[in-house]
């Protein structure tokens, strides 16, 4: 009796232990979103009261309409469709790419295998402004790409196109170094077993390991995708026109002029961009927080 | 046996990359000669513009649509990226990459450099045979030109006037209609119009950048009668007395606590936001303003700016460029002919707020900004640029950081120019 | 680098070239996208390569100059600053948050995207929006102060100040990246190590020391190498936020490559610079493979 009572106290306290972190963590997740609300506030706010001297947090008027006036300059589906589908291709054969050939770095010994890695990670370190220029001149040059000839010549390769902007973005090696991270906190006895078993390295890979990895690969596509959808630099310098052009491109080039910056469409339409990244983000959660252990590794 | 297989495999791969890559570096440099192409095949221009302005992207859509129609065999591909640092990403990517835009809108500060690198084409002979060349601006071709040589045309013209608040004048006890002529005089107005909350300066008197600027100091030296560069000798001078006299003067702003400070093209300049009385503006701003709908659009005077040996604003300007590398600079002119004929610009007048830069538009011009244009066209004889020369970047670098310096308390004018002298000498050479 | 161990590794496990294969189709993205255009920048540092044709090799030159060049060596000690006051602070917040968030009480999938979403707005937009914060005169940050009555400072605009309000930034972007790995390093903890733990009598301190960070350390040399190697390139932080000012106090090695290789054309001196910056980023990871724990071996289990 006692101790049931003690075990359904503990429980209570625990309770409020769990009430009182939540509370806390809401505080300050509010605190940390300040600069958020801020730009969902500026989206709703006219420009002559944006430009007034005094900041005043609330809008003297709700303007939700700045939202359809944003969508209405350029084709805003064209943008959503182009920057969807170059991030839905990378992210599809990065998972591929990546745990494959993360799994690989991990598991398998082969010779050369470190410093075959340790080149991956080289590719992380140099500023995209100085390999650019050469990555531009490799995708124009492409072989037998957009009117090119065998040797690269003649048309324009892959500029303004798909190709050209998902390309780049797949030869990234994060995605490698994460999956291998991963792969490496793995019981070595999982190998053994597989071994013993008379499993392939492929059959390993796929029956044991790729059933295991969706914490990580969930991981992965989000941050890929996240990264994928809001890069800027690189559709700057692929893409030439309205047909190809993405978001991230769109937001900065619509709303900015010579002398000025519309700051209310441009927040309201930031606003948007990133609400398909946080669908996305709220869907996948079930996946990295179920965890290993509801697939069970057990040693 | 088998890993052997394997690295071979990967040597191969290897190899043909390396091959591929190689071939690259190498095409960008030989471009194909093609053959004289008669006017009925088609050809595409491509014409990449900086700004991103959608009134102006339309204006520049319409007439390139306009005069596809009357050449049917001709597309002109058009593209459009910010200024700053995208612009410069995009360019630089283009013409290393073997790329080149046909046609180039772009701002004046890179012309000496590119010119010298053979980027852009020297438009001489096309306009020997222009019909309207009297009628083109003289200050115009001056700012185009490099070393004896056309290299553009500017199509706009971005004069800095000088902006004040009548509202804030009256306020103050200063006559509405007199804006400052002298440093004097915008001194002590400067020091009047100023408003604090404690120690804060909540509304500057004269507003300037006092961080990555170069904006200021140079056409105030040039009041001043200060040369900054001797661009005859392609020598930087601006370590004379005449400068630091300048920048002493300059850096009374902020040891008398006048100044809001921010960053120029990061921050909004504060008089833009209504927070300061005097500034110098390009005529941009005040139709940006006026779209904006600010309500103290009516409260604002112009004129030309204050003066010592003399008057002297700063300038930019939008220049057309034509591409050395260009395969049909014939058609490229052509273009270009069209859109500096009177309706075209014309257009661009109404539509845009470009400047005009053809003597014949000037009457049209203060028709359509009648509050502004007097004052940018009487600006306009007293405005100079960056100096035309290779190491115009370096330069610009070096006075933003003697400028920064001296504002910043952390060196004497003195100091801070010499030493920015000295190392933008070393960097020459 | 690490041949030592890993011959002892082959000899006992053995050579199994079918890990090339595992490898290459990543690999062959990698060679032509990212390996080639590294050699090309290699080759440009030992040349006056100005963008376009100019391409003459000029031995060492850039190299020299780079020791000469005070804003240069400036830079470095920026990015040095930068690096030791935002790696720290982001992982160990990272980490926290990792913990707090990894409950699966109810609520919990909304304050987890509350905190990744700092992640998510681009920088250009993130960046005005705390300039805005920031600004001397019309800011929040001052205006609050000043109703308290409290001292104002100018933050973005003071040389003091500066890069550490950047690296304030930098933190509130990135917390939420260190945030989310962390989630799925704690995850992929097996849940038997705790209930066995516990039957052992340890203590919830003693479960984090014991079995929580040792189980996390591939999780954190990832986030360690990477967090150098983004804290190295910084760039867009400071492009948009301060242009590297005030008194080129948060001017870092990248911003200087870019305004050296695309203001003023000096590819080749600006392909110097990213080599000695390369040469500093490998030697930081090198001493980490070697003497850092990246995970081999951990099997408590």
């Amino acid at each position: 009796m006692r101790e049931g009572r003690g075990v359904a106290l503990m429980v209570k306290r625990k309770k409020w232990g769990n009430c009182l972190a939540i509370v806390l963590l809401s505080v300050l997740c509010l605190v940390f979103l300040i600069p958020f609300f801020l730009m969902i506030l500026t989206s709703l706010k006219s420009m002559p009261e944006i430009l007034a001297s005094r900041f005043v947090w609330k809008p003297e008027k709700w303007l939700f309409a700045n939202y359809i006036e944003a969508m209405k300059k350029g084709d805003w589906e064209v943008y959503f469709a182009n920057t969807f589908i170059v991030t839905v291709i990378t992210v599809a054969i990065s998972l591929v790419l990546n745990s494959m050939a993360g799994y690989g770095f991990a598991r398998i010994p082969f010779r050369g295998r470190d410093v075959l890695f340790f080149f991956t990670l080289t590719g992380m370190m140099i500023p995209q402004q100085i390999t650019m220029i050469p990555v531009f001149v490799n995708l124009k040059n492409f072989p037998l790409a957009g009117g090119n000839d065998l040797l690269g010549h003649g048309g324009t390769g892959m500029i303004n196109t798909y190709a050209g902007l998902v390309i780049p973005y797949i030869a990234g090696a994060f995605g490698v170094f994460l999956c291998r991270q991963f792969y490496m906190n793995f019981p070595v006895s999982l190998d053994d077993a597989a071994k013993i078993d008379g499993c392939s390295r492929f059959m390993a890979y796929f029956r044991i390991y790729l059933p295991l990895s969706k914490p990580i690969l969930a991981t992965l596509a989000v941050l890929k995708a996240s990264q994928t959808w809001n890069d800027y630099l690189w559709p700057l310098i692929m893409v030439n026109n309205n047909e190809k052009m993405t978001v991230q491109v769109a937001v900065i080039s619509k709303f900015t002029t010579e002398y000025s910056i519309q700051w209310n469409l441009l927040m309201a339409a930031t606003a948007l961009v990133i609400l398909p990244l946080l669908i996305l983000f709220l869907f996948t959660q079930k996946y990295f927080v179920e965890g290993i252990v509801a697939t069970g590794i057990k040693g | 046996m088998k890993r052997k297989k394997i690295a071979a495999l990967l040597l191969a791969i290897v190899c043909t990359a390396g091959m591929i890559a190689g071939c690259g570096e190498a095409e960008g440099e030989k471009a194909p000669e093609q053959a004289e192409l008669s006017s009925e095949e088609p050809i595409t221009l491509t014409f990449l513009r900086a700004g991103t302005d959608e009134a102006t992207q339309k204006a520049y859509e319409e007439l390139i649509a306009a005069y596809e129609k009357e050449h049917p065999n001709i597309t002109i591909e058009y593209q459009q990226v910010n200024f700053g640092t995208d612009l410069e990403t995009k360019l630089n990517t283009l013409y290393a990459g073997g790329s080149a835009p046909d046609l180039v809108r772009a701002p004046i500060s890179t012309i000496a450099l590119r010119a010298s690198m053979g980027q852009y084409a020297a438009l001489d002979e096309f306009i020997e045979g222009w019909p309207e060349k009297d009628n083109y601006m003289e200050n115009a071709y001056e700012i185009g030109s490099y070393q004896g040589k056309q290299y553009g045309l500017p199509i706009v013209i971005d004069a800095q006037v000088f902006f004040y608040r009548k509202d804030y004048f009256e306020e103050a006890g200063l006559d509405p209609d007199s804006p400052p002529e002298t440093w004097e005089e915008l001194l002590e107005y400067a020091e009047k119009l100023t408003v604090w909350e404690g120690n804060d300066v909540v509304r500057a008197g004269f507003a300037f950048p006092i961080s990555g600027e170069h904006q200021t100091l140079i056409p105030f030296a040039r009041q001043n009668g200060s040369l900054v560069v001797d661009e005859e000798n392609n020598k930087p001078t601006f370590n004379d007395d005449k400068t630091i006299e300048t920048l002493e003067y300059l850096a009374k702003y902020g040891e008398k606590n006048l100044v809001i400070p921010y960053i120029r093209n990061k921050d909004q300049n504060p008089f833009l936001l209504g927070n300061a009385a005097m500034t110098y503006a390009g005529v941009g701003n005040y139709t940006a303003l006026k779209a904006d709908g600010v309500e103290w659009i009516d409260q604002l005077g112009f004129s030309c700016g204050v003066g010592r040996e003399k008057i002297s604003t700063f300038g930019g300007a939008q220049i057309m460029f034509i591409s050395e590398e260009s395969k049909h600079k014939e058609e490229a002119w052509k273009f270009m002919e069209y859109l500096f004929a009177d309706e075209s610009v014309g257009k661009l007048i109404e539509e845009t707020g470009a400047t005009a830069v053809k003597l014949s538009l000037s009457e049209k011009y203060i028709e359509t900004y009648p509050e502004i244009g007097p004052a940018f066209l009487e600006t306009l004889s007293h405005t100079q640029g960056m100096p035309k020369v290779e190491w115009a970047p370096a330069f610009e670098e070096a006075i933003k950081l003697a400028f920064e310096e001296a504002m910043y308390g952390k060196k004497d004018a003195k100091t801070a120019l010499d030493d920015a002298y000295n190392q933008l000498l070393s960097e020459i050479e | 680098m690490m041949a030592g161990k890993s011959k002892k590794r082959l000899g006992r496990i053995g050579n199994e070239p079918i890990g090339y294969v595992f490898i290459a189709p990543f690999y062959l993205f990698f060679l032509y996208m990212v390996l080639l255009p590294i050699l090309n920048m290699a080759v440009n540092s030992f040349t006056n390569y100005d963008l376009y044709k100019t391409r003459d090799f000029i031995g060492l030159e850039n190299y020299r100059n780079l020791f000469q060049d005070s804003i240069f060596l400036q830079s470095v000690w920026n990015t040095f600053i930068y690096s030791a006051m935002y790696i720290v602070p982001t992982m160990v917040l990272g980490l926290l948050f990792g913990l707090w968030m990894s409950r699966e009480s109810k609520g919990f999938h909304i304050l987890r995207t509350g905190f990744y979403l700092p992640y998510l707005i681009s920088m250009v937009c993130a960046s005005t929006i705390w300039l805005w914060i920031f600004d001397p005169s019309a800011g929040v940050v001052n205006q609050i102060l000043r109703v308290l009555g409290w001292e104002t400072y100018d933050w973005l605009k003071d040389p003091d100040m500066a890069m550490g309000c950047v690296v304030f930034i930098s933190i509130w972007k990135n917390m939420g990246y260190c945030m989310l790995i962390y989630l799925s390093g704690i995850k992929a903890i097996p849940a038997y190590l705790y209930e066995a733990a516990e039957i052992d009598g340890a203590s919830r301190v003693q479960r984090f020391w014991y079995i929580t960070l040792p189980m996390l350390q591939p999780t954190t040399f990832f986030l360690f190498i990477t967090s150098c190697i983004a804290s190295f390139n910084v760039f867009e932080q400071v492009n948009v936020l301060t242009n590297g000012g005030p008194l080129n106090t948060t001017t870092t090695v990248v911003h200087q490559i870019y305004i050296r290789g695309f203001t003023q054309f000096k590819m080749g001196y600006a392909s110097a610079m990213s080599v000695m910056l390369f040469l500093a980023v490998c030697l930081i990871t090198l001493v980490n493979f070697r003497f850092g724990n990246q995970g081999q071996d951990t099997d408590i289990g």
